[in-house]
């Protein structure tokens, strides 16, 4: 392998408290060294440049059922007329475009957030043909009969444990996600919306409990990524409150909070339409164990996707283009796809975007605060770079406001905010931050023995939004992959999970209601390692745990 | 200026990709003589498959064409293309504006996802014309096509806006969920036909589809006339001739806003 | 042969051969033959027996119809290859990984790429392009459909499980099962035939498909416009109404012979899209036992289109009239095509006026001898695999029961395109 020396460069490495220090990095054998023997094989002269560590994405929908669907459905967006290689649309690309995109970004590890486990081995299996990035998902659960039945018997905690522990080792998981707690199921009888402490018809069970339990479940076992919940009453007015009932039913356990812009909503003035960013985001900075991503909205073409289904088929009235598609997926949960377009002539769509840059901006600790879209939901990933920027460059982002083409400046206290992010806070939402609340070891950061991935951009600090497009360097794996922003290598990540440990006898248990009521049998349920090596294509990398499981 | 002339020389049962002929934009006949194309999976030069005469990029002659050749007018905009010959799939797809004129047939899905500009065919146009382009839901946008024999089925689908003339018959399935425009057929019209529709304006001559209509009181016909004389000066030639049509307005089962003058 | 001493026995097997994907098969290998355990249909039973032929293991690759060794079928085929002006690679039957190569190969030789059924899933396709869909998936009709209408000819035939395992199953988790009403609409000799185990809860009713769209308008409407008796239109259009999950299957194939096809399975789509603004109800298209979905998905995420691409050396470009392989091949447009047909032993229609090379099940049967065959291996018996249920939610890992004697479909693709 190569050894490589990053000579000089400003380097930014929150993890170790480095920030813009002058430094040289070697790299040998894929990782962090402090010296090298011998004089490096490539040494990049990083003068005028900016190192920090490969960027993770922790909520982007790259993979699975859903994302295929979206492909399909808006073939009118994948561009004919432009003779690239790849013709995806920015906001349903390719497998290929997707990697080649991230890596060209500098972001070197993607979760898909919605990982179905009766449809994980499709998500795998596209995902394994993502090029340069590691990948990993959060199984989906909260919606499936068999929770939802185990809870509704009052099962106890450390059996609805066993279940979570397993169904991460069945689907290849990292995380665990919870959508509309119950209300994807509830949608199946007929039910049209679910309030945290609404009782389904079917279980007789509220959201707030599934989310106790499952957040419980996911602390208990000793997974590092929280439980990872998208809240009930998605984008419907008012719906804050019940954002801060859904954190306050985890009761203190740890608990990240997912396109929380989607969540933020009040239904003040003339319009029932307000901005509760406020609200959230002071919640947000002062209860511990509380992370969030914010899925910013983007003005233009895209489509929302999610397993969302009871709010995505009330949304369906708002598809452009007028198609859409709704399914309920085997008893586990479901899935939206509605094509939408988010337009600054739209009150609701400019303050929405407004919402999301509130959120950032209150939110005053970066390392609770996630940098999304919550691709493609709010937009393509592709616009980081512009997102960035928009936060750290207080006139830029005056300015837009300004040049809507709706006036929402009485609905909005973004002009009132002074802040601008700093780079340092910039490294540590993409990089320290996620590799954190991920469980990533040895990732997001640059310290010797840490896995080599490093992103490096040249310095030009009054074009944030270039820089951040196209760094001109990125080493995965301790492979230069990118070099003067062109792509030289192709590499293949890993598929990063985590493996609590569970009793086995839930194994019975299941097998038992599978052959029963389920179409396939436990055992083709289950994604072995060599299954995920030898036929999905990607090698499997299994992180620790936090600690023991307590129960 | 000379219009420029492309003579195809080739004899052979590849189908040819002629979308490059609406990003020509070169008056410089060089040029256009090494600009490389694809055909079947190798590239050639376009004076090895065509002579190469003239020079106006903006007013294009293609002769000896044949079914083979496909995607004539692909996307075109601002220029006029003359074919003598057949030409194969994809006519005028998702057309811009300008103007095709074709002295042949046309084969299958001619004119999908046309947005403007006109075409004439003189000949017969296969199945699936006006048909839905790539992926979209909704069918031609705006421009004004006429055919002067007979068109396939499925035709016409899902029409948006333009004005559509047809001087022979139409296969079945045809304007299947017409949700605006106008389409003038003087031939016989196939089964199942106008299926669906939102709106939109029929004039045709077959009286068997009339039944499904409901006869209106009264009949203003300053448009129909307005479109009459329009429609005949743009194909240059006395095609509608009934000053006296019948007028329906709305289907008799759902109700649906379609205006059918039987001429 | 290889023998094997002892007799290892199998369960859950994944049965690759029709797009239900039954996978509780049960199974002995013995001197690398199969014996299925399981008390199943004898069509199925027979599908994976018939991989016990010596002809099957036996059979070597051919030129023109005569014996010839790996390598020489190799090297005619990669002249056909360097010859040909205008190549088409059709999956008439894989899998994902097989599909995954057959597009590497696809790029590799600037070629056109389709699957054999994609003028019939296009279709399905076409109703979510054009506007709003409501689908679901097996296991949720098996445990929560309590009204389920099918349209069918031969459906019953096709998927010889399909009432045993989702329509009428013992068991379901939210209703009960006995309440079931299950109405089978189509060619009912046909479908009476295919389901000899009576069933209370399944009601045959005969009827013309090609008239289904006039009978969603009449369900619609609430009058009668079909042939039906009018007792048994009002019973079914009773059970539609009060019904708290509907589903309406259907296989498109069944209709593609119709002008109208879209038109048909449209109009059932908008007819279930309506239900559910007051009740629930989905749609469950059944797909091709080809691969059909396997196909659609893998080329979906990896080009963002379902089929019919054409790799132009730098880019490659979609069109659905233009790339249309069979219409292709039956017009005479192209020099060679290289049939890739792992699965499936269905008949293949080739044209000679093209060159023709199948890489397929060794007992694929054809019309006309093709220039080169070469036998390769079946993922699910020879090879592992992975394989898209009919549903396109579920996809299932295919094991490798035997040991192989032919080789897999994508070594031999990498051989011929490399």
């Amino acid at each position: 392998m190569t050894t490589i020396h990053l000579k000089n460069g400003h380097v930014f490495d929150p993890t170790n408290r480095i920030y813009n220090k002058k430094k040289d990095i070697f790299v040998q054998d894929g990782k962090i060294v402090k010296s090298l023997k011998k004089k490096a094989d490539q040494i990049i002269n990083c003068t005028d440049k900016i190192i920090m560590p490969g960027a993770i994405d922790l909520h982007t929908h790259i993979g699975g059922g859903k994302v295929n669907i979206a492909r399909l459905m808006l073939q009118e967006f994948h561009n004919n007329s432009d003779r690239d290689y790849d013709l995806t649309a920015d906001f349903v690309p390719s497998t290929l475009k997707t990697g080649l995109q991230y890596i060209g970004m500098g972001y070197t590890s993607c979760f898909e957030p919605a990982l179905l486990p009766m449809n994980a081995r499709q998500s795998h299996a596209e995902m394994a043909d993502i090029p340069f990035v590691d990948k990993g998902g959060y199984a989906l659960l909260g919606n499936d009969d068999y929770l939802l039945s185990m809870i509704s018997r009052g099962a106890h905690q450390s059996e609805i444990n066993d279940y979570v522990a397993f169904i991460l080792k069945a689907s290849q998981c990292i995380g665990i996600k919870v959508v509309n707690a119950g209300g994807i199921n509830a949608f199946k009888f007929n039910q049209r919306a679910l309030d945290v402490d609404e009782q389904s018809i079917r279980y007789k069970i509220t959201p707030r409990k599934i989310v106790n339990v499952l957040a419980r479940a996911v602390y208990e076992l000793g997974v590092p990524h929280p439980l990872h919940v998208h809240c009930s009453n998605l984008g419907v007015p008012g719906n804050f409150k019940s954002t801060i009932e859904t954190i306050k039913a985890a009761e203190g356990l740890p608990i990240h909070i997912t396109h929380i812009q989607f969540h933020s909503y009040g239904d003040n003035g003339d319009r029932k339409f307000s901005s509760a960013s406020a609200e959230i985001t002071e919640y947000l900075n002062k209860v511990p164990n509380l992370t969030c991503d914010v899925g910013q909205i983007m003005f233009g073409q895209t489509v929302t996707m999610s397993g969302d289904s009871m709010k995505q088929h009330k949304n369906h009235k708002h598809a452009h283009p007028k198609k859409w598609l709704c399914m309920d997926i085997e008893c586990d949960a479901g899935c939206g796809v509605v094509p939408f377009k988010y337009r600054d002539q739209s009150f609701v769509n400019a303050l929405q975007w407004a919402i999301g840059l509130e959120t950032f901006l209150l939110a005053e600790d970066a390392e609770k605060i996630f940098l999304t879209t919550d691709h493609p939901n709010g937009g393509p990933f592709t616009s980081y770079p512009h997102l960035i920027k928009l936060l750290m460059d207080k006139t830029f982002r005056d300015d837009l406001l300004d040049r809507l083409a709706v006036d929402i400046k009485e609905h909005t206290i973004l002009k009132d905010i002074k802040r601008e992010y700093t780079l340092s806070e910039i490294a540590t939402m993409t990089r320290s931050a996620p590799a954190k609340i991920l469980g990533l070891k040895n990732k997001g950061e640059l310290s010797v023995g840490s896995d080599a991935y490093i992103t490096v951009y040249d310095k030009k600090l009054n074009d944030i939004e270039e820089m951040f497009a196209h760094p001109s360097h990125v080493i995965k794996d301790g492979i230069l992959v990118v070099k003067n922003s062109v792509v030289q290598d192709y590499i293949w990540g890993k598929t990063q999970v985590v493996r609590p440990e569970y009793d086995v006898s839930i194994e019975k248990k299941l097998n038992k209601h599978f052959k029963k009521f389920n179409t396939i049998g436990l055992s083709n349920f289950v994604i072995s390692n060599d299954e995920m090596s030898e036929v999905i294509g990607s090698d499997v990398n299994v992180n620790d745990c936090l600690r023991k499981r307590i129960s | 200026m000379k219009p420029l002339v492309f003579k195809y020389k080739v004899n052979n049962r590849l189908i040819l990709d002629m979308s490059w002929l609406s990003n020509i934009n070169t008056s410089d006949i060089t040029e256009i003589k090494n600009k490389k194309i694809l055909m079947g999976n190798k590239t050639f030069k376009v004076s090895e498959l065509f002579q190469v005469t003239g020079c106006d990029c903006n007013n294009i002659k293609v002769l000896k064409s044949n079914s083979y050749l496909v995607n004539i007018g692909n996307d075109l905009k601002n220029k006029t293309i003359h074919i003598e010959g057949d030409a194969g799939l994809g006519l005028a797809k998702n057309m811009n504006s300008g103007k095709i004129i074709l002295k042949g047939n046309a084969a299958n899905v001619a004119c999908s996802g046309m947005k403007g500009g006109s075409v004439f065919i003189y000949g017969n146009a296969g199945n699936g014309l006006c048909s839905l382009p790539t992926g979209k839901n909704e069918g031609i946008s705006d421009g004004f096509i006429y055919v002067q024999k007979n068109v396939g089925k499925n035709s016409i689908t899902r029409m948006r806006r333009g004005n559509i003339v047809i001087g022979g018959d139409i296969g079945d399935n045809s304007c299947y969920e017409l949700i605006s425009g106008s389409v003038t057929v003087l031939g016989k019209i196939g089964k199942s036909f106008c299926k669906k529709a939102k709106r939109g304006t029929i004039f045709t001559r077959d009286t068997s589809i009339a039944k499904d209509y409901i006869k209106a009181n009264f009949t203003d016909l300053t448009f129909y006339n307005f479109y009459r004389i329009k429609i005949n000066k743009m194909i240059n030639k006395v095609l509608i001739k009934s000053r006296q049509p019948v007028r329906y307005f709305g289907t008799r089962k759902d109700k649906k806003l379609v205006e059918l003058f039987l001429m | 042969m290889p023998k094997i001493s002892d007799s290892p026995k199998y369960k859950d097997i994944v049965c690759p051969f029709c797009s239900l994907h039954c996978d509780d098969i049960e199974l002995d290998v013995e001197d690398n033959k199969i014996f299925v355990k399981s008390d199943i249909n004898e069509s199925c039973k027979k599908k994976f027996e018939q991989n016990n032929l010596n002809s099957i293991t036996t059979i070597s690759s051919q030129l023109n119809g005569k014996s010839e060794s790996f390598d020489n079928a190799v090297k005619q085929s990669k002249k056909l290859i360097k010859n040909s002006n205008e190549t088409v690679i059709l999956n008439t039957s894989a899998d994902v990984n097989i599909t995954r190569e057959l597009l590497t190969s696809t790029s590799k030789v600037n070629g056109i790429f389709d699957h054999i059924n994609s003028e019939t899933f296009l279709k399905n396709i076409d109703i979510y392009q054009r506007k709003g869909f409501m689908s679901t998936s097996l296991s949720e009709v098996k445990n929560k459909s309590d009204v389920i209408v099918l349209f069918s000819n031969n459906i019953l035939e096709n998927y010889p499980r399909l009432v045993e395992r989702v329509l009428a199953p013992d068991n379901s988790f939210s209703i009960k099962a006995n309440k079931k009403k299950i109405y089978v609409i189509g060619d009912k000799k046909n479908n009476i035939k295919q389901n000899l185990k009576k069933d209370n809860r399944i009601k045959y009713i005969d009827f013309n498909l090609r008239d289904t769209s006039i009978l969603i308008e009449s369900f619609i409407t609430k009058s009668n416009e079909t042939s039906l008796k009018e007792n048994i239109f009002n019973e079914l259009l009773q059970s539609i109404n009060t019904s708290k999950y509907l589903t309406m299957c259907w296989a498109t194939s069944e209709f593609i012979k119709n002008d109208n096809c879209y038109n048909i399975i449209s109009a059932i789509s908008e007819y279930v899209v309506s239900i559910n603004e007051t009740s629930r109800a989905a749609c469950l298209p059944l797909a091709g036992n080809d691969g059909d979905v396997s196909n659609i998905q893998t080329t979906g995420w990896l080009t963002g289109f379902p089929s019919r691409i054409k790799f132009t050396g730098n880019y490659f470009e979609y069109d659905r009239d233009l790339y249309h392989a069979n219409s292709l091949i039956e017009s005479n447009k192209i020099d060679l095509v290289i049939y890739v047909n792992s699965i499936s032993n269905k008949k293949l229609v080739l044209n000679n006026k093209n060159k023709n090379i199948i890489v397929g099940h060794p007992t694929t049967k054809y019309n006309i001898q093709p220039d080169v065959f070469i036998p390769c291996g079946i993922p699910g018996i020879d090879y592992k695999g992975l394989i898209f249920r009919t549903d396109n939610v579920v996809t299932l890992p295919l094991e490798a029961i035997k040991i192989p004697t032919h080789r897999s479909a994508q070594e031999i693709l990498r051989r011929l395109v490399n």
